[in-house]
């Protein structure tokens, strides 16, 4: 399964209502409402070496089964906290008792003092365009109420090859310039190529349209 | 946070037999085999950390417990034999019959390139509880232990050094020291559990101590799920001094030592 994500800094809260009207030919369908959240943490070690990088990012989608993926440098955890996603063998040996709580949660409490939270962008109340090549998340996206731009991720099915994944996120960049849009991030790049891991792929492409 | 309510005790190896059936008769319920595997993990020494955090608020260093259960038939082959008795070969300091590469490839990751792309790894494998627990608190009139656990799932890692060992080495943590624990699991009344287990001591070469030896130890415990759900913990805890009751002149259930249940770095006694 492929994706890319994209982020607007340079748009407006009513971008993405032109950019609704822009796909509407080739909707086929308007799905459920989507949000995420994105945080950053800073490590305060301070004798820490000058070239190891300081912040670790954590992105919770509430599609993608309300996941969580944590990610510094190079490694990437995956946690949740629904209840059925804890693996039975781990509550039948004696591992888990069944309440999870979210790994931020861990962070700003238990290790506060080696991780500091210093922003929480968020995207709340997005929407789900379905058409007959891309599922297309868009939304508007907020840090601490004041707008930031317009997030849109790109999804295609499993079976679909580079190559026309590739053509299809070109057709939307087209239709971006059409409206006036050409100064934006983009990241389609993999977090590791060789274990297909989704949520982490995903989870790196906000990383690196996001930081800034 | 789960409030882990607990009495502790041991019985010698000789006991195991009679003990397993007698608590058989008593639970109604088969023994349970379970085992798992924890690595225990410090914040990296080499790293000047502060004892504060933003708020400058005091925050101990607690060492981060990663648990996961290892395949039983790892163990055990046969699976005619793979029940309660077997734990009665494990009298030494052997794990007769364990490769402890399996506990190095779940922790490292698969050194081996090759055997990587073969066995196609299923998502469970990278999954570990992740948990820190606090100090359980002093007071002359406890009746139980109880011990606060923040607990956290880890359903799979990814990345391109996708080991759990990586992610938490980024995390500012090393691995400490490493243990396994192998034993029966018994589901009593009221929700409570009591455990009969072997726990080894894994150093860097492999070499593996039982910490157990010549007898077991007995653990009885009730999780409750929310610390401030009061009339969960005194259910608990009457439930765990009733079983403590029916239990006494043969197994004498007691509370723990509160410091040998202390995971701060300040505390090495416990090792």
């Amino acid at each position: 399964m492929n994706s890319t994500v994209i982020f607007i800094e340079r748009s407006a809260p009513a971008t993405i209502t032109d950019f609704y009207d822009v796909l509407a030919n080739d909707l086929i369908s308007v799905k459920e409402k989507w949000s995420f959240e994105f945080k950053t943490f800073r490590f305060t070690v301070k004798n820490l070496p000058p070239d190891s990088p300081r912040l670790m990012h954590s992105i919770t989608f509430s599609h993608h089964g309300n996941k969580t993926v944590t990610i510094k440098n190079k490694s990437a955890v995956v946690t949740s906290t629904n209840p059925g996603d804890i693996p039975t063998s781990l509550i039948l040996n004696g591992c888990s008792s069944r309440s999870s709580e979210p790994f931020d949660h861990l962070l700003t409490s238990k290790l506060s003092n080696l991780w500091t939270q210093r922003q929480s962008i968020k995207g709340d109340f997005g929407s789900t365009y379905q058409t007959a090549e891309l599922i297309i998340r868009a939304t508007n996206v907020f840090s601490y109420g004041g707008f930031k731009g317009l997030l849109i991720e790109l999804e295609c099915e499993e079976n679909v090859q580079d190559t026309d994944f590739e053509q299809r996120v070109a057709k939307i960049r087209n239709y971006l310039k059409e409206m006036g849009i050409e100064d934006y991030k983009i990241c389609g790049d993999s977090i590791d190529p060789l274990m297909k891991n989704y949520a982490c792929n995903l989870a790196f492409q906000y990383v690196k349209v996001l930081e800034f | 946070m789960v409030l882990q309510l607990c009495l502790t005790s041991a019985i010698d190896d000789d006991s195991y037999e009679l003990c397993t059936s007698t608590l058989c008769n008593l639970s109604g319920n088969p023994p349970v085999l379970f085992n798992n595997f924890t690595a225990m993990f410090k914040p990296n020494p080499s790293f000047d950390i502060e004892q504060t955090n933003s708020k400058n608020q005091l925050i101990e260093q607690n060492r981060l417990k990663l648990c996961k259960g290892v395949p039983l038939d790892c163990l055990e082959p046969d699976n005619k034999q793979r029940d309660h008795r077997m734990l009665r070969k494990y009298d030494d300091d052997e794990l007769k019959g364990f490769d402890l590469r399996i506990l190095q490839r779940m922790l490292h990751g698969s050194i081996d390139v090759d055997e990587m792309d073969v066995d196609e790894r299923d998502a469970s494998d990278s999954a570990w509880i992740l948990s820190i627990s606090d100090i359980p608190p002093a007071g002359a009139n406890r009746k139980v232990s109880s011990q606060a656990i923040t607990e956290s799932t880890i359903t799979t890692t990814g990345g391109s050094s996708a080991s759990i060992t990586s992610f938490l080495s980024e995390l500012g943590y090393i691995l400490d020291y490493r243990l396994l624990v192998i034993g029966v699991k018994f589901n009593m009344k009221h929700n409570v559990y009591l455990e009969l287990s072997k726990i080894w001591q894994i150093d860097n070469a492999g070499i593996t101590r039982q910490l157990t030896k010549g007898g077991f130890m007995v653990k009885a415990f009730v999780n409750v799920a929310k610390s401030t759900d009061i009339k969960s913990i005194n259910n608990g805890t009457n439930a765990l001094l009733n079983l403590q009751k029916e239990l006494s002149g043969y197994i004498d259930l007691t509370i723990p030592d509160r410091k040998s249940m202390d995971s701060r770095l300040e505390n090495l006694n416990d090792i």
